[in-house]
């Protein structure tokens, strides 16, 4: 997966935002290519902070605009606030149920430091989420770089608004 | 009744590559089930067993949740944009 660093920033200021809840959206772009992540509503946000469910009015609203722009939703990411930047075993499990492929992020962030860790993975056709690697393309700011996940800051510039 | 039927990237394989699909179809039910006979390999992903609505997948009819009309039973017209979504959920732990 390749996302544009700026896109990386919006889902790092995305889930410092909703901490301690768990924030998710959506990537959009061509191909393997995150251009945008567009943040989309946690219909589960309000009510515990281990569990996501997309907002699918939301992601009605992400997909039409993608597809007026000539781009696509190729994937989705969450937040773990303060865990693992994995899959958790409910993530795998409900992946299962739809299946790939489709782009996959999740990001731990650490309440205390403001750390972030990134998984990059993708949801294949069994419904498998494996790990893949993650290329970083640079911003017009030069901002960001490194593959295969790791640590970005918390303090990201661009916001993303909540479909 | 021509409606246009937006396909997400986990489908798309079943469906030649396709983003979307013109189908004729008078209600959501008779769309879903001229998918599957038009793409077999659709087949089992868009209906249940009894021909409701899969658990692992939603079905939007421009920009409304048919579990919120009348399902698989939603009236469909000239013109209507149906979204299929996978739905999205999951949590730390």
């Amino acid at each position: 997966m390749r996302i544009h660093s700026q896109a990386l920033r919006q889902i790092a200021r995305h889930a410092a935002a909703e901490y301690p809840a768990e924030c998710c959206g959506l990537l959009v772009g061509r191909g393997d290519e995150v251009r945008t992540a567009s943040a989309v509503r946690n219909l589960l946000g309000g009510e515990r902070c281990d569990r996501f469910e997309l907002d699918p009015v939301g992601h009605v609203q992400v997909w039409e605009r993608a597809h007026a722009n000539g781009e696509d939703v190729i994937g989705c990411y969450h937040s773990h606030p303060d865990g693992q930047a994995q899959p958790s075993s409910i993530d795998r499990r409900l992946a299962r149920g739809f299946g790939g492929p489709f782009g996959y992020l999740v990001v731990a962030i650490d309440g205390q430091s403001g750390d972030l860790e990134v998984f990059s993975g993708q949801i294949q056709e069994d419904g498998e989420i494996v790990p893949v690697p993650l290329e970083i393309i640079e911003g017009v700011d030069g901002a960001g770089g490194g593959t295969d996940g790791g640590s970005l800051a918390a303090g990201a510039e661009d916001s993303a608004a909540t479909a | 009744m021509p409606v246009t039927v937006r396909i997400p990237l986990p489908l798309r394989q079943a469906v030649e590559g396709l983003s979307e699909v013109t189908v004729d179809a008078a209600q959501v039910g008779a769309l879903l089930q001229a998918l599957e006979e038009r793409f077999p390999a659709l087949a089992g992903r868009l209906r249940d067993g009894s021909g409701g609505l899969p658990r692992f997948l939603r079905v939007y009819v421009n920009g409304q949740d048919v579990q919120l009309l009348r399902a698989a039973g939603t009236p469909l017209a000239d013109g209507d944009v149906v979204a299929l979504l996978p739905p999205l959920a999951g949590g730390a732990t």
